[in-house]
């Protein structure tokens, strides 16, 4: 009657999720991002809505040797398949996958703790926010990848609703000549900010790292996550340039602005609202990342126990992100350039190289 | 079994065939309990012996059943007096419904205890028990619990078989079961496992005859007994997957659904399993009322929900780190009624809420004409004099009547929002808005991660079910429901 991956007596008991469910892992994920984008200086407001288009479609190319690789397999996971043919190649992926899943872990978190630092710096300590979400975070990723999918469900219904809230609080402002093009070379501006948005589509590796718990149809899951995520993050970005116009760039953070702009008859301000919804987005990231991280060490240490793991992922991503923070250097660790060539290769040529070692391995079979 | 019986090994020891021995077994095994009555006569020459245990058997319908048919009896010239009683008891008489041949002790003690007239006759290694129960009985009343307008007003007794008769003549559906199990090592209460063969999933049925047969506790004395051994995770949810009502046709409405339900000899609340989450917000009237005014009330049930466990938390942390969110008057009077008392609106908050759940218990505890009393004491004195003496503001009173109201339109959930709501106003005393996102995140993965028997608890909402979310968001017309036929089977988690 149920589906299920892996053995629980191993340490790693994975229940298949819906699409729909795994649709709102990833838009949980995404929308921490959306909502925490920090402009660049040069950022031209229409370039920026095209860059999010080219983006996406680059994304679902991207994807595509994975729906592939799901397809061709049964609904396989990558890593296991991987492990099952060579115990060198399963453990490297299981490994880079790690890193990628803690590199995320510790930035989800730096994040925010830098922004509640900047935006509430009266109210919370840096320390008090790593301890309270890694605790709390721990506790979300022991209950499993089904029971986190199913609160993120509600949680992506809770900040949908919220954000539909903020985004219609402040008719009086809009500017639509805001939407101007005045970029040399558009093509040029599209493809150099493009490594900065897939950097920052780190979900999409979930994608890769959890596909073998996927029920069914990868593709329609990719795509329609894609769909749903570019009408976000465009009404987002959309609504922040025209209303905030080049006030845009003197923000830190424009959603924040956003959110203190926006008005109706109960709520006053939408600040700490947004905040809200940034710890709900932000602690279903971590957690979803610390199963995928658990789910990676459960083929490098098959006999580890989860909860164990999760623990040691938690607290090493809360020391890195710690001292970090105290030193007021968050703001200089990005690099998006790599980060995004990064995914962009574990997302895509990973897939497509155990696709090409397959056929390999049936064309020997076959000769 | 060389040894006497006694009330350490009676429950596998044969009768014995001389009748003064049997008696003699069953005054050891009963310790010479004052109620347990024997009466010894003679029919047809046959020493005989009829033993009642006190107040568990009918005296009219034992002269009238028992009696009378067997001073009446005559023996036939050729058969022997025993084998003549004998006969009669077991094969020529119609004398009661119920009618079992004992061959042990066991039987004959559970027989007894159960109401049952057990005759014994003298050359005979055996006893007949007759079903003469009369015990004094509490009388079908309304619920008290799950009070309804238009519904049925008959509730469950404290008696399993009128409980069982109260449900088929609801139910006359030979694909309706009853299994009844003995459960408590000394109590031996009898427990009825009920479900419907073609509705509800056989792995459920099963697991719960399973966990039923494995409870080894010495007595069982209400449903909470059985509760805790229905439910795996019970010490670490905050929720209940296992279900009660006092209510006939709300059990009627499970079963049909697919549920298996449990009855409990003593007490008028049955056991539904598994329950979901957004059952808590139905009521039978929703089906006896116009579709869109059950929704509505369905909805308003939701919001009491949401005021009663998250309203004064964020309240607290609105009030206490956010004032920035509320209006700016309500921002301005929140201020000022805020400078006039000592302590931190958080303290204040925990004071209030202290207040009303000790006012809630002992309303609870103290007799009806009594609990009145209390609430006005509680409501209007104490709560009254707090805001004269400057302890507690003004609108803090407001919060917390709202919250209490709310708390009482979804008693089943009783229990939760009293602990909820101090977590969220914790967290939002300590954390403002941020400790009410995390303690969202907690209970909605502690609640996500129920899945007794397989069925997500949080099921049609999440994950979400097209066919089982229209009676729950909105009151399903008579028309669907007839089409749809929802069963719990619709939720597993496949």
């Amino acid at each position: 009657m149920i589906t299920r991956t892996n053995n629980k007596k191993r340490g790693v008991f994975m229940k298949k999720i819906s699409s729909y469910q795994f649709i709102a892992l990833l838009l949980c994920c995404k929308l921490f991002n959306i909502m925490t984008y920090i402009p660049a200086k040069t950022d031209n407001g229409t370039l920026v809505l095209i860059t999010l288009v080219v983006t996406t479609i680059i994304e679902g190319v991207l994807l595509i040797p994975a729906i592939v690789f799901y397809n061709r397999h049964d609904g396989k996971g990558l890593l296991t398949f991987a492990s099952s043919k060579s115990r060198a190649l399963g453990l490297t992926l299981s490994l880079l996958f790690l890193l990628l899943c803690l590199w995320t872990i510790i930035q989800t978190l730096g994040d925010l703790t830098f922004f509640l630092q900047y935006c509430f710096s009266d109210t919370y300590s840096a320390w008090s926010v790593v301890i309270v979400t890694l605790a709390a975070t721990l506790y979300v990723s022991q209950t499993g990848l089904s029971a986190v999918a199913r609160a993120t469900s509600i949680i992506v219904i809770i900040t949908l609703l919220a954000l539909a809230f903020i985004f219609t609080g402040f008719k009086h402002h809009i500017d639509f000549y805001e939407l101007n093009l005045a970029v040399r070379n558009p093509a040029f501006e599209v493809l150099k900010s493009s490594p900065k948005f897939i950097a920052s589509s780190k979900e999409l590796a979930l994608f890769v790292i959890l596909l073998g718990a996927l029920k069914s149809k990868p593709a329609k899951t990719a795509f329609l996550y894609l769909g749903v995520k570019l009408f976000v993050s465009l009404i987002s970005a959309l609504t922040s340039i025209i209303v905030l116009g080049d006030f845009i760039y003197l923000s830190k953070l424009p959603f924040f602005t956003l959110s203190a702009y926006s008005q109706t008859t109960i709520v006053e301000h939408y600040e700490a609202i947004s905040m809200m919804l940034w710890t709900l987005c932000a602690l279903v990231k971590l957690s979803v990342f610390t199963i995928s991280a658990g789910h990676c060490i459960h083929h490098i240490f098959p006999k580890a126990h989860s909860v164990l793991s999760y623990g040691v992922i938690l607290v090493l991503a809360g020391s890195v992100t710690l001292p970090i923070i105290l030193d007021e250097r968050w703001e200089s660790i990005a690099a998006p350039n790599t980060e995004a060539i990064i995914t962009a290769t574990l997302i895509t040529f990973v897939p497509l190289c155990l696709l090409l070692f397959k056929r390999r391995q049936n064309v020997q079979e076959v000769m | 079994m060389g040894k006497n019986p006694d009330f350490n090994n009676y429950k596998n020891h044969k009768i014995a065939s001389s009748l003064d021995k049997i008696l003699l077994d069953c005054r050891t095994i009963m310790g010479n309990t004052v109620d347990l009555n024997i009466v010894e006569i003679n029919i047809c020459g046959a020493d005989c012996a009829l033993v009642t245990i006190e107040g568990m058997v009918s005296t009219s319908a034992m002269a009238e059943l028992v009696f009378q048919p067997l001073m009446a009896l005559v023996k036939p010239p050729d058969v022997k007096p025993k084998v003549a009683v004998y006969h009669f008891l077991t094969r020529k008489s119609l004398l009661t419904a119920e009618r079992h041949i004992l061959y042990d002790y066991g039987g004959v003690v559970q027989d007894l205890f159960s109401g049952f007239a057990v005759i014994f006759i003298d050359g005979v290694p055996k006893g007949i028990s007759l079903g003469i129960q009369g015990f004094e009985k509490k009388a079908i009343t309304e619920p008290k619990s799950e009070h309804n307008i238009m519904g049925s007003q008959e509730a469950f007794t404290e008696v399993v078989r009128t409980n069982i008769s109260l449900v088929r003549r609801r139910l006359k559906s030979p694909s309706l079961r009853f299994e009844m199990h003995q459960i408590g090592e000394k109590s031996s209460t009898d427990v009825c496992l009920v479900y419907m063969t073609d509705k509800a999933p056989h792995e459920i049925v099963d697991r719960i005859r399973k966990k039923l047969c494995s409870i080894k506790l010495d007595t069982i004395i209400s449903s909470g007994y059985v509760r805790s051994f229905l439910e795996d995770g019970i010490d670490k949810n905050l929720f209940s997957n296992v279900g009660s009502t006092e209510r006939p046709d709300v059990l009627c409405t499970k079963l049909n659904e697919g549920k298996v339900c449990v009855l409990i000899d003593g007490t008028p609340f049955s056991l539904i399993c598994p329950t979901l989450f957004v059952e808590n917000f139905k009521t039978i009237d929703d089906y006896c009322w116009n579709s869109y005014f059950a929704t509505f009330l369905r909805w308003i049930r939701f919001l009491a929900f949401f005021l009663a466990t998250a309203f004064p938390g964020i309240y607290v942390a609105a009030a206490s780190y956010h004032p920035e969110i509320l209006n700016l008057k309500l921002m301005l009077n929140l201020s000022a009624s805020e400078q006039a008392t000592p302590y931190p609106l958080f303290v204040e908050v925990l004071i209030i809420m202290a207040l009303l759940e000790l006012m809630s218990e002992a309303s609870i505890r103290l007799p009806t004409a009594m609990g009145s009393a209390i609430s006005i004491v509680g409501g209007l004195i104490i709560g009254d004099a707090a805001v004269k003496s400057g302890i507690i503001s003004g609108p803090e009173l407001i919060i917390v009547g709202l919250t209490a109201t709310s708390s009482f339109i979804i008693p089943s959930l009783n229990q939760q929002t009293s602990i909820l709501r101090l977590a969220y106003i914790f967290a939002g005393g300590a954390a403002g808005f941020f400790g009410i996102a995390i303690c969202t995140v907690l209970i909605l993965a502690n609640v996500c991660s129920m899945n007794e028997f397989d069925i997500p608890f949080t099921s049609p909402i999440s994950p979400f079910s097209k066919k089982g979310s229209a009676d729950v968001l909105g009151r399903s017309s008579f028309k669907t429901m007839e089409k749809s036929r929802t069963t719990i089977d619709d939720y597993t988690d496949k």
